[in-house]
């Protein structure tokens, strides 16, 4: 069997460029392993090989994002490599996350297997775990022999396409992806047997641990409604009728906007709902009743607000990830902030 | 209440000139069973195929699975409610046959299509064989075509009877033979001091089961004996996503009700099962269905409660507003929670023991087949049915199924 091919990106200080005196110099590589790379070659063994590492200064990264993405996923592309392996990076904030960036670019665009080592509290696990296996490292560098070693083993695995163990079995952080498990006794046979225990005030272990959602602060109250622009944005799935952007009635890719200038009243003629479940005979009587275009427009008559924003935004809830639809929340409020909105009308299904 | 499951073992179906079992072997007279199923006037043509585990073949569009049954003796009918009088069931005896299935499949006219209706395939090999408990029996594959001009209502019960009427003819050949093993469910008494246990279920949608032939539509959380669900009186109306759905196979096997019933008298006392006949809409109905539900189960004594749900976003509030209101009255709780890309969106403190039966998001290869029965290519998607295929657990039947049939479940990778 042929060799697995590593590419390495490690950072200015682990090239032996410098310190921090050097986090500026822009990305380069070179053939072979470098640095810690030496003792990733090692714990590779016969079965790998480091054939190119790719280096960048932490701040150039960061402060050239977009531009040093590019490069770096030039290098590691142009060395055809089965996987990418990323530092370790321990606890340094501006490297974890420069490597969290080349992990995910390399991962989405060369759709190859990625391993990087870093410290749990490392901002860059956050951005990259799901699509990453991040040996936990600890936050000292002294710790770079165990940690690349156990690097080089995942690397092996997902070059050989071996099945990778549980996180812990295997000492990578959870990438809060889950997969599914064939066991000996049914979901039934389990629930009895976990509250069997529950019963007892003995110790069990959920299948699903609840999930934590960071809380939104409301901002303050709207001092005079009279002074302030409106816009109308829902999850409901309202489009003109024919749905022409195509958005899915579950599980939403992406967020669209309408414009309504000159609309007072959504009619069944015009519009309906993409939404599963909220689609149908009571949204196509009267789409105003999932959007109230109707009842705005008579209070903006009425002088109760100043203004109806000009577009509504749209998307569907239905079965769409937290994580999906707090990047559209984002995307959609940053649009809302740029054209002066005071105030969201807010429909849900 | 005493019901006894005669249980006879199935190793293989063939076509033969009658519809009987003999040394293991299932005949079945193909053109008997069509024109058994024709008896409805509103069914236009049908198929039936005979599948195999280990060949090569994939069936797609399936609406449910259904295991073959027939009452034999005691009170009421084979699913009771559609196939005779809405008679109470759960007494006497069922002959019921194992290791095969019937499988409808119909190739529903856009315009007739629920709003929750999804593309449901079962491989007879490769990989998809281990996500889904019906790739290891053998299939009697019913594909029915009712004809045209029938409203949305009278097509799904000419697709739902004509699944079920299949089942029942093909077990109604054993009704004079001696089943080889026989099983007793009877809520009997038990040790004094063994907890009392209730097993209460979620509904999720409107239309998700029929209980005693009627769709459940607002109906007032209520008492069911165990046994009623293991004789026939709750079937799946259920077509939405194939992986979640609690088939009327799986509804027939309950296995909350079968795993408590295993322990009942040993570790625990069963005392029977609470549920809500569908999804509530509004919180005043939400919290009516939370409040009944938790009161019925205190009032048959239980201090613990399995609860089982059957899918959906709102209903998750019912499902934990449930858990937490039993959890007040000092009900412990397990729950059995299917998982999405987001499990939950919903939770409460509470609910701190649950069970997953797996995760529907999760992809899988599955490789180009030999042949496909059903149709041609898969809904919504128009993708080659008898090609490779790359498609989330979600379209596999029953593999995540919300009951917990199958022995999947999820982990942190």
């Amino acid at each position: 069997m042929d060799k697995i091919k590593v590419a390495h990106y490690i950072n200015q200080f682990f090239a032996g460029i410098g310190g921090e005196e050097k986090t500026d110099v822009g990305p380069a590589w070179r053939y072979g392993p470098i640095g810690p790379g030496i003792a990733l070659q090692a714990a590779l063994g016969e079965e790998g090989e480091v054939v190119s590492t790719i280096f960048c200064g932490d701040n150039y990264f960061n402060q050239n994002l977009d531009k040093a993405k590019e490069q770096v996923f030039s290098f590691v592309a142009q060395a055809s490599p089965d996987i990418l392996v990323a530092g370790p990076a321990f606890d340094a904030g501006r490297y974890g996350l420069a490597c969290a960036h080349v992990c995910t670019t390399v991962a989405e665009r060369l759709n190859i297997p990625v391993v990087s080592g870093m410290h749990l509290q490392n901002p860059g696990v956050e951005l990259c775990r799901r699509l990453t296996y991040i040996v936990e490292s600890g936050e000292s560098a002294a710790a770079m022999r165990r940690v690349t070693a156990v690097m080089a083993g995942l690397a092996l695995k997902l070059g050989r396409g071996d099945q990778i163990g549980p996180p812990a079995a295997e000492g990578y952080i959870p990438r809060g992806v889950r997969r599914n498990v064939l066991v000996d006794k049914n979901p039934g046979q389990r629930a009895v047997e976990m509250l069997l225990k529950k019963l007892k005030g003995e110790s069990f272990v959920t299948e699903l641990p609840l999930p934590t959602f960071s809380p939104v602060p409301p901002p303050s109250a709207i001092h005079d409604l009279r002074d302030a622009v409106l816009a109308l944005v829902t999850e409901a799935g309202v489009v003109p009728k024919g749905n022409p952007d195509r958005l899915e009635w579950t599980r939403a890719t992406k967020w669209i906007k309408y414009d309504i200038a000159g609309i007072d009243d959504l009619t069944g003629d015009a519009y309906t709902s993409a939404h599963g479940m909220a689609a149908g005979k009571f949204a196509d009587e009267d789409p105003d009743r999932l959007l109230p275009l109707d009842v705005l427009r008579e209070m903006e008559k009425e002088n109760v607000f100043k203004k109806l924003l000009d577009h509504y935004y749209v998307t569907v809830g239905n079965g769409t990830s937290v994580e999906s639809a707090t990047k559209y929340a984002h995307e959609i409020a940053k649009e809302l902030l740029a054209q002066g909105v005071d105030a969201v009308v807010l429909t849900g299904t | 209440m005493r019901l006894e499951w005669g249980t006879f073992l199935v190793k293989d179906a063939v076509f033969g000139h009658k519809t009987q079992l003999s040394d293991g072997v299932l005949s079945i007279d193909r053109d008997g069973l069509r024109s058994f199923l024709a008896q409805d006037p509103n069914l236009g043509a049908i198929d039936v195929e005979i599948v195999h585990p280990g060949d090569e073949t994939r069936i797609v569009h399936a609406l449910d699975v259904v295991e073959p049954r027939f009452k034999v003796a005691g009170h009421g009918s084979t699913f009771p409610g559609l196939l005779g009088p809405p008679h109470t069931v759960g007494e006497g005896r069922t002959h019921r046959l194992r290791g095969v299935t019937v499988v409808q499949t119909a190739d529903i006219p856009h315009r007739l299509r629920p709003t929750q209706w999804d593309e449901a395939i079962i491989d007879m090999s490769g990989p998809g064989v281990e996500y889904s408990p019906f790739g290891k029996t053998v299939n009697v594959v019913v594909g029915l075509r009712p004809v045209s001009g029938l409203t949305p209502e009278e097509y799904d019960t000419s697709l739902l009877l004509g699944g079920l009427r299949a089942a029942e003819y093909l077990a109604k050949s054993t009704a004079d033979l001696q089943p080889e093993q026989v099983e007793t469910f009877e809520l009997g008494p038990v040790t004094p001091g063994l907890p009392k246990v209730a097993y209460i279920r979620v509904a999720s949608g409107t239309n998700d089961v029929a209980i005693y032939g009627a769709k459940s539509e607002a109906m007032t959380p209520t008492l069911i004996h165990p046994n009623e669900i293991l004789d026939g009186a709750v079937v799946n109306l259920n077509w939405g996503f194939a992986s979640e759905r609690n088939v009327t196979y799986v509804q027939l096997n309950n296995p909350e009700v079968l795993a408590l019933y295993r322990h009942h008298g040993k570790d625990l006392n069963f005392v029977g099962v609470v549920m809500s006949g569908s999804g509530a809409r509004s919180q005043w109905e939400k919290d009516r269905n939370a409040e009944h539900l938790s009161k019925l189960a205190r009032l048959l004594g239980a201090e613990a409660a399995i609860i089982s749900w059957d899918w959906g976003g709102s209903s998750q509030f019912d499902l934990m507003l449930t858990c937490q209101k039993c959890e007040k009255l000092g009900i412990k709780t397990v729950l059995v929670v299917v998982e999405m890309d987001q499990s939950l969106i919903f939770s409460t403190p509470e609910a701190d023991a649950i069970v997953s039966p797996g995760i529907t998001d999760e992809v899988v290869e599955l490789p180009e087949m030999k042949r496909v029965i059903g149709g041609e290519t898969l809904y919504k998607t128009g993708w080659e049915a008898k090609g490779r295929l790359e498609v989330p657990v979600r379209y596999l039947m029953a593999s995540t199924n919300r009951l917990g049939f199958h022995c999947l479940t999820a982990r942190q990778s």
